[in-house]
């Protein structure tokens, strides 16, 4: 028999099973649709959640996950000149918030105990704090230092609740040195005043971030790359400044012993490349620690402004030197030239007189810078204009006051807070005859001393004016990255010939002046000019001599000029003028000292 | 699918069959083959092991991100320990602690002297 034929027995088994096992089958197709019906229906779900709802959900888990992190960028560093090396002037470091989630304290006692004893600060006023339950942010103590803070979280275990955060601030090693040149970085991370201010977006860098999926602690995680989004932050240039730190640190001395001299209130000083236009200090007093610029009381906008380059003034006297240049690159006086003074002039309805009222007679165009002669400067003025004082004089005048020397715009001094000042222009109706015979002594227009520094600058080096800057390159990692050297903005401002006769008279008007002359070392190339402005008095409207400004301008140099000096101070109440009394001294301190640094030769 | 061969012919025939380019094999089925429901088999369970492995592999390079956390901590404090050296650094070199050091201190002017014109 083979395996396919069945016997008669096995054939009658199977006939006889045949009903239960159609039963059977229908029971397992029953299961079979259920299963498939459960499936199907599981299946449309998992379909429905994972397809159809995909981004909803995806988003979803990512907003869950995913967390973005910034990545600040850090400030540039700031560097001072020490000769021809350079030295950190502004440096970066954590300081560290102390912060108290109280609803996370679990014993205030022994929180406000730890704190209070190793901070010093009242156990009752933490207590306080740590019990602010309706918050979960109170801040404890900010810019605490890490040596602190290590000190403080030495007992981690009774500070349950409390944590630190670190913010970036600026560092100044060297003190207060050139404060308000290099302005301050406030609690926001911004620039204020002086460079920070100017600089502030060059100097802080472009924030980056990053976007990643981390765990339940917040540690990142590089499970998903596809939604890890880093954009690298690009930190701030690193500068090094034109400034020199030996020339500001005596430049300020200078100024802090020529302010008590003369009981004055305030007073600035500018020291000056005039070959190139660097800056090698800017001094001002009163004066700040830029590291503690939030203690600074009373008006602290006065010692926070640098007023070098935004308190414009009438500048007086010093402005005789650029009166008496233009009309000699004019041709129409040289120093030799001479004019008959009767110690006043009149100009429509005003009479201009001069301080020095016993040296009337014929006078060269030396004495009317020797002896500041108010006539002798309205002097050149009418020959400016053909022998009187007309349009042409006032249009001539104006040219050289405004396009060759820069009045009445800014300098683009790398500072925030640059004033333009003010020059009437010769068509105007308050650019009179008048007015402009004011102009040539250095009355009835506003100036900053950047722009006269940097005005007498061209003068003294033969015509080129520089834009006067403070930012001489960039600090690299391979080092110092200087910027090209600078190039003038004008070649023309007066030309060789002048600027000798210039340089000889105003080194003569030094020479001979007895109350000038005795601050500053005999024999050297030095030469310079004071300046005495009276201010308007607030309440009457009217020019008053109670509250003077004195101001001196000068340079010092051997072959070729190597610094130019502005010195202002203001409400001195010392005897004498201001300028020659309480400026001159200042000048006289600095350039012999300058002297000595630059090993400059005698004559 | 399995295949045997049987040989059934006598030499001779077997020779005129080889002669005759005649089909000499027979192909029949053993019953040990995979079905559908085996294919599914095994291609779940490859899916499974393949997934498996792909969570060891991501579970292994997340672990990586707890050290590396580690080291970037430890970097930065480097760093702040650097940055706080450097302001030392030069908080010892600022003029105001040179001027106010010993040595500068006991700095004395030289004495003049005489000088031939």
């Amino acid at each position: 028999m083979d395996r396919y034929t069945k016997t008669r027995a096995q054939r009658q088994r199977t006939q006889n099973s045949a009903p239960r096992q159609a039963h059977t089958v229908s029971r397992t197709r029953l299961l079979r649709y259920a299963v498939f019906a459960i499936g199907f229906v599981l299946a449309s779900r998992l379909f429905y959640l994972q397809v159809i709802q995909h981004n909803y959900y995806d988003k979803l888990a990512l907003a869950e996950q995913q967390k973005k992190f910034e990545l600040p960028a850090e400030r540039g560093k700031l560097y001072f000149r020490d000769g021809d090396e350079v030295v950190p002037a502004v440096l970066n470091t954590d300081v560290y918030t102390l912060f108290v989630d109280p609803g996370e304290v679990v014993d205030e006692d022994a929180v406000a105990e730890t704190i209070s004893g190793t901070l010093g600060l009242s156990r009752s006023e933490v207590l306080k704090k740590v019990r602010q339950k309706d918050t979960s942010y109170v801040v404890i103590a900010k810019r605490l230092s890490r040596d602190t803070i290590d000190r403080l979280f030495k007992k981690k275990s009774k500070l349950i609740g409390v944590n630190v955060s670190a913010v970036p601030q600026r560092v100044y090693p060297e003190g207060g040195l050139a404060a308000q040149a290099l302005g301050f970085v406030n609690d926001e991370g911004d620039g204020q005043y002086g460079l920070e201010g100017a600089l502030n977006k060059r100097l802080g860098g472009i924030s980056g971030s990053l976007s990643t999926t981390t765990d339940v602690n917040g540690v990142p995680l590089s499970v998903d790359d596809r939604n890890n989004v880093e954009i690298t932050p690009k930190d701030g240039d690193n500068l090094v400044l034109t400034i020199d730190r030996n020339i500001q640190a005596k430049a300020e001395e200078a100024l802090a012993v020529g302010l008590e001299r003369s009981k004055a209130t305030k007073g600035s000083v500018v020291v000056i490349d005039p070959n190139t236009g660097a800056i090698r200090a800017m001094a001002n007093a009163p004066t700040y620690d830029p590291a503690k610029y939030f203690e600074v009381e009373g008006d602290a906008y006065q010692k926070f402004q640098n007023r070098v380059v935004s308190s414009p003034y009438e500048a007086g006297s010093v402005i005789k030197t650029l009166t008496m240049a233009t009309g000699i690159d004019k041709g129409v006086v040289n120093k030799d030239s001479q004019f008959r003074n009767t110690g006043s002039v009149q100009v429509a309805d005003a009479k201009i007189t001069n301080v020095e009222q016993d040296v009337n007679g014929t006078r060269t165009m030396t004495d009317v810078l020797k002896y500041s002669l108010n006539t002798g400067v309205v002097y050149v003025l009418s020959q400016l204009g053909g022998g009187s004082i007309n349009q042409q004089a006032r249009t001539t005048l104006y040219d050289y006051f405004s396009n060759h020397y820069g009045f009445g715009s800014v300098t683009g001094v790398e500072q925030a807070g640059e004033a333009e000042g003010s020059i009437f222009g010769p068509d105007t109706v308050q650019g009179n005859n008048v007015r402009y015979s004011n102009m040539a002594f250095g009355h009835g227009m506003n100036v900053t001393m950047i722009q006269v520094a940097s005005a007498f600058s061209s003068v003294v080096n033969g015509g080129s004016y520089y834009q006067p800057h403070l930012v001489e390159g960039r600090m690299t990692e391979s080092g110092v990255a200087l910027s090209q050297p600078p190039k003038p903005v004008r070649t023309d401002v007066v030309d060789q010939s002048t600027a000798d006769q210039l340089k000889e008279m105003t080194r003569t008007a030094l020479a001979e002046s007895s109350a000038v002359s005795r601050y500053v070392r005999p024999g050297y190339n030095v030469g310079g000019k004071t300046g005495t402005s009276q201010t308007i008095d607030a309440a009457t409207g009217t020019y008053t001599d109670d509250r003077t400004i004195g101001s001196y301008l000068g340079f010092g140099g051997d072959s070729k000029p190597r610094y130019v000096i502005m010195v202002r101070v203001d409400d001195s109440t010392i005897g004498g003028y201001a300028g020659s009394a309480a400026a001159a001294p200042i000048f006289g301190d600095i350039s012999n000292w300058l002297i000595d640094y630059y090993n400059i030769k005698p004559l | 699918m399995a295949q045997s061969t049987t040989f059934m012919m006598s030499r001779s025939a077997r020779s005129s069959a080889w002669q005759r380019n005649q089909n000499t094999i027979r192909h029949s089925f053993d019953g040990k083959q995979f079905g559908p429901v085996a294919h599914t088999v095994v291609v779940v369970l490859l899916l499974s092991i393949m997934g498996l492995m792909y969570l060891s592999q991501i579970n292994k390079t997340n672990a990586y991100t707890y050290p590396i956390n580690e080291l970037e901590n430890e970097k930065k404090t480097l760093i702040a320990e650097q940055e706080a050296l450097q302001v030392e650094a030069a908080r010892l070199g600022s003029l105001e602690t040179v001027k106010n050091s010993t040595v500068a201190q006991n700095l004395t002017l030289p004495a003049a002297t005489a000088t031939i014109e």
